[in-house]
């Protein structure tokens, strides 16, 4: 891999409750190169969101979180992760850009979306108003607005979801960070839409050079779109590499059940679901996370956290025994 | 909001006493301080429709001059109590952890003096008077204010545009200002509605007891004391004073009530 934007190593991240910390995700480490697109995947509930917002150090007054997250820089690298609240309000939205899951509640029903997207330039340029305006202008044609005037002067409730969720991720770039966070967002869209919001990943990434993180439910775009692939269960990093890698050969059984579905989507006979209910998080070393619903279950498998391991074309995964 | 009817009965009652107290001593230039000894204590009649008090001076003039200091107290205390408990609510609910937890205590230790009492009690070592009474009023008004309003910030700081705000790198001013402040504006502007009618009923009453408003000035509680003095043969001062006390009161907690009705979309319908 090239140049690094994010090297994210062992992130931990524990709910603290009356008297045991819950692990919502463990040990999680992967690299994101610069313009290169890195999707995220796995079922709701594993940890996959908070990641995200771990990276901005979003997350809750009780979850603590250790391990590194550095972010490179033109000059020097920062570990977001021992940053101060100030030093962060300098790095969200000017060099991390975040898109939330839902469009229609992660913006301000009271502001017109000129005056939110106003809010997400970077100072200098809010600074002028003429400046701002054309910028805004500029930005709002990139995504691929026609009627630029409308939707400054509309606010969030009378726009579309289509719409709403061009406009969140105008909120996410207007700042020109170096790294773009998109937590599942094209769950509420439709195909065209989401097609479109493929290919402007595509374009920020040529365009400007930006890194994209991108959370997904859908394995199928994942496959065809981005670069790298990392699968997580149940706040567990289960494998990770290129996209052509684990499309021709997953390790790990819970990544093979996943691309199974997906394909069972397309077979007579309709589709074939993972059996039982995703486990909760279980203590560390307590076995594998994934042994409850793996068809390869052995005893070591209940008993013994597997290692991580990984290949020469550096593809990774967390098994006691990968497939061939 | 048109079609609460709550909040139109309510609004057109405060209207009416607004637009009554403010214009009406122009309209109807009658003295309220002049005495005419030979009219006095007359009952309500086509040239005093309200009658005359002790002294001679017309009661409907004189009432809606007391309308002006009590709706001024009124709203004055209001407006002051309601931001005191805003800026105290906002800090207390966005900052949390210690300054939320000191803030609220304090606010329990407010809300554990009797009101009136300590009024009574500060009052009652000075001369009364119109400015004090605003002061002090002010400063015993605020808790509950305070305490709606942590609880909204502390709902509407979770929601997603807040959290986005954030993500986007705005600073905590500008989060608290422009994302949580005015989309806690309803709860807000209900409880202040709501709050004019109690602070007219204290101010009222002070003036009742001889704190609060000194004769010869009017207000609703002063005139309401002089009728009290012989409340047999001129009931006509007890009773429109003490109506005019009771319509007002009413008027706002109902503008109040149906506000909250159009504001809260669990309770009424939403304005788009």
């Amino acid at each position: 891999m090239d140049r690094l934007a994010l090297d994210v190593r062992n992130l931990s991240l524990f709910i603290q409750s009356e008297s045991v910390d819950k692990a919502i995700f463990e040990d999680v480490s992967f690299c994101l190169g610069v313009s290169s697109l890195l999707a995220i995947v796995g079922e709701s509930g594993g940890g996959k969101s908070l990641l995200c917002k771990s990276l901005l150090k979003l997350t809750p007054a009780n979850a603590r979180l250790s391990g590194s997250a550095i972010l490179s820089g033109l000059q020097t690298s920062i570990d977001l992760i021992s940053c101060s609240e100030s030093e962060m309000e300098a790095i969200r939205g000017s060099r991390i850009g975040m898109i939330f899951q839902e469009p229609a509640s992660s913006m301000n029903p009271v502001m017109t979306c000129g005056e939110q997207i106003c809010d997400a330039l970077p100072k200098a340029v809010r600074a002028d108003k003429i400046l701002a305006r054309r910028k805004i202008a500029e930005i709002l044609e990139f995504v691929g607005f026609k009627d630029l005037n409308r939707i400054v002067r509309s606010y969030p409730h009378e726009l579309s979801g289509g719409m709403l969720q061009k406009v969140a991720t105008v909120l996410a770039i207007a700042g020109e960070p170096s790294i773009l966070i998109a937590d599942e967002p094209s769950t509420a869209l439709d195909a065209v839409n989401r097609f479109e919001l493929m290919e402007l990943f595509q374009r920020l990434r040529n365009e400007f050079g930006m890194s994209i993180l991108w959370v997904t439910h859908e394995l199928h775009s994942a496959l065809t779109c981005a670069d790298g692939l990392l699968v997580m269960y149940a706040g567990n990093v289960m494998e990770s590499g290129s996209v052509a890698e684990i499309a021709e050969h997953p390790k790990h059984p819970y990544t093979k059940a996943l691309l199974d579905v997906e394909k069972s989507f397309r077979e007579p006979g309709g589709p074939r679901p993972i059996p039982e209910e995703i486990l909760p998080t279980k203590k560390r070393d307590g076995g594998c996370v994934f042994a409850g619903r793996c068809e390869f279950t052995k005893p070591i498998c209940r008993n013994k956290n597997p290692k991580w391991e990984s290949n020469e074309s550096r593809q990774g995964w967390r098994c006691h025994f990968p497939l061939k | 909001m048109w079609r609460e009817k709550t909040f139109r009965f309510g609004f057109v009652l405060v209207l009416a006493i607004l637009v009554l107290c403010v214009c009406l001593p122009w309209i109807v230039p009658q003295d309220p301080y002049t005495q005419n000894l030979e009219e006095i204590s007359r009952p309500p009649s086509f040239s005093h429709p309200f009658g005359t008090d002790f002294f001679g001076r017309d009661l409907f003039t004189r009432i809606l001059y007391g309308g002006r200091s009590s709706l001024t107290i009124g709203l004055v205390v209001t407006f002051f109590a309601v931001a005191i408990g805003t800026i105290i609510g906002m800090i207390s609910g966005y900052f949390g952890g210690r300054i939320d937890a000191a803030l609220m205590r304090f606010v329990d230790v407010m809300l554990g003096f009797p009101r009136l009492f300590i009024l009574l009690t500060v009052i009652g070592f000075t001369r009364p008077s119109f400015g004090l009474m605003l002061v002090v009023l002010s400063l015993f008004s605020w808790m509950e204010v305070a305490r709606v309003v942590r609880a909204e910030v502390l709902s509407v700081r979770e929601r997603l545009y807040v959290k986005s705000a954030v993500a986007l790198g705005l600073n905590r001013r500008r989060v608290l200002f422009r994302y949580i402040f005015p989309n806690i504006l309803g709860p807000i502007i209900v409880s202040a509605t709501l709050m004019i009618g109690s602070v007219i009923v204290i101010e009222s009453g002070l003036s009742f007891i001889g704190l609060g408003v000194q004769p010869p000035d009017a207000s609703w509680g002063t005139i309401l004391n002089q009728g009290f003095q012989d409340l047999a043969g001129a009931w006509w001062i007890t009773l429109f004073s003490g109506l005019a006390i009771v319509v007002t009161v009413i008027g706002f907690n109902l503008v109040g009530d149906g506000l909250r009705n159009v504001l809260d979309p669990k309770t009424g319908e939403r304005e788009s």
